[in-house]
């Protein structure tokens, strides 16, 4: 077996000798020190094998002794890449992959979470994007901990987080944050009513109660007080805590104009490709041409070829022309708009808010609609404030 | 006229004993020889020369005597410097004196 590789690698050719002093020809092969195998003897001559090394002596001998000389077979490695002798590329080629092998150990393949929400993982993802971790980039345990680190800080809702590099692959684990204990303040404060209203319900956890449900408050009255005197006439301070529902009616208006301008993209968007591996850029493009009106937007992917992932990112820059264009509402487009827009500042405005009746009034002018509504809700209306 | 002296030939203590690896073997191997195995196979060493080489008949100049290797198929497997390996169906070895040996 290791014979047949010895042979293999260095090389054998056979061939056949004809006319000439043949048996001349063997003498001087052997007085050269060349070895020949296999040497047989036909009816016009011999056939016979050399060592690729020796196969160029051997031609010259043959010559000498005016044999003629017939190749039937050239075996071995280096007839097999003879034909890529002056191809330096493909050798070129192979060391470059050989070193991107090697490379490959300290380089991301693919991240994975461990028990995340598609949520959690948008965040994480993100947040290694903005860091330079993704598909393609070198890492080390060093930089690993220290953006485990930077991510817990960072966000709040995880209480531990690691990311594993395993095998070319990051596997990010996490624990949710517990949340944190209520701890009791300390500081004296008093609740005040934010809206007028009428008192429906009380649920206070600290501090002396300064109202009863049914009683009417106007905006700014005490609710709840911290301070209280005993019957010794010392002041007693305490944190007032809690909240109080009651029934408001409050207005709100918004203008809409029926006409407006707004910079929209159109169909025309070009896209610009960046692949990153190695620590390394490789732009596929010269320059990113932006019109003058456009708005670009960045999208990062793994890179991978049939499924198959490779360790780089590719940047996606997608620029967008826009084009200023009017836009023109009917009465009902623009009255459902202006009805979103107050509730969305109802919504956000009043706590814990539960309408319970709304009166709409629209007035329209010539190039806008003014939109009105009464609502009738309970909300929570206490505001904490400090007792100077 | 002084007669010319004839130069002494100086050997190394290496060369008096045949230290060298080299000279050695060649004092002790260069010695034509036969191996005949029961396996069909056989070996010459030192052989001198090819004198002829066919199919059915090898001659093998042995320095003093011609060896002759008769047979059908006839067939050198390895040939190099001090030694050929003749393997094939061989029926007689033939030892042919020149003239004046005994």
């Amino acid at each position: 077996m290791l014979h047949k590789l010895f042979v293999y690698l260095s090389g054998e050719v056979s061939f056949q000798l004809e006319g000439g002093l043949g048996e001349r020809f063997l003498n001087s092969c052997a007085d050269e020190m060349l070895m020949l195998k296999n040497i047989n003897a036909t009816l016009t001559g011999y056939t016979l094998s050399v060592p690729y090394r020796h196969f160029a002596k051997a031609s010259k001998l043959a010559k000498k002794y005016k044999c003629k000389m017939t190749i039937i077979n050239k075996t071995g490695l280096c007839y097999v890449l003879m034909p890529y002798k002056h191809r330096y590329g493909i050798f070129a080629g192979i060391v470059a992959f050989a070193l991107l092998l090697v490379l490959s150990q300290f380089v991301v393949w693919d991240i994975r979470f461990f028990e995340c929400t598609p949520m959690q993982e948008s965040i994480l993802r993100h947040s290694l994007y903005e860091k330079g971790i993704s598909e393609g980039s070198l890492v080390s345990k060093k930089l690993l901990a220290k953006v485990s680190d930077e991510l817990v800080i960072e966000n709040s809702q995880f209480g531990w987080l690691t990311l594993n590099y395993i095998k070319g692959r990051i596997v990010i684990e996490k624990t949710n944050a517990t949340p944190k204990p209520n701890v009791f303040s300390k500081t004296t404060t008093n609740l005040i009513a934010a809206y007028d209203g009428i008192i429906r319900k009380i649920d206070v956890s600290g501090g002396f109660l300064q109202v009863c449900e049914g009683q009417s408050v106007a905006k700014g009255d005490l609710l709840v007080s911290g301070l209280r005197q005993d019957v010794m006439g010392n002041i007693q301070k305490t944190h007032a805590e809690g909240k109080i529902y009651a029934e408001i009616e409050q207005n709100y208006e918004y203008t809409q104009s029926l006409s407006y301008s707004k910079a929209l993209p159109i169909n025309k968007s070009k896209s610009y490709y960046e692949i990153r591996a190695f620590n390394m850029r490789l732009p596929l493009f010269t320059k990113i041409q932006t019109p003058m009106e456009s708005e670009q937007r960045l999208f990062r992917y793994p890179l991978s070829v049939f499924g198959f992932r490779l360790p780089a990112t590719v940047y996606e820059y997608e620029v967008r022309q826009t084009q200023q264009t009017q836009i023109n509402l009917t009465q009902q487009q623009a009255t459902q708009i202006a009805r979103r827009k107050v509730y969305d500042v109802i919504y956000e405005g009043l706590p814990e808010v539960q309408i319970l009746s709304a009166e709409e009034k629209v007035d329209v002018f010539e190039n806008k609609i003014v939109y009105n509504v009464k609502i009738n809700a309970k909300a929570e209306i206490s505001k904490q404030v400090a007792v100077p | 006229m002084s007669k010319k002296q004839k130069r002494k030939t100086k050997f190394s203590f290496k060369e008096a004993f045949c230290i060298n690896a080299n000279k050695l073997k060649a004092e002790l191997h260069l010695c034509p020889m036969l191996h005949v195995s029961t396996t069909g196979e056989i070996f010459v060493e030192n052989p001198g020369a090819i004198v002829l080489y066919n199919e059915n008949e090898v001659r093998l100049d042995m320095g003093n005597v011609v060896v002759a290797i008769k047979g059908d198929n006839i067939t050198l497997q390895t040939m190099e410097k001090g030694l050929v390996t003749v393997i094939g169906r061989v029926f007689n070895i033939e030892f042919m004196y020149c003239k004046g040996n005994k």
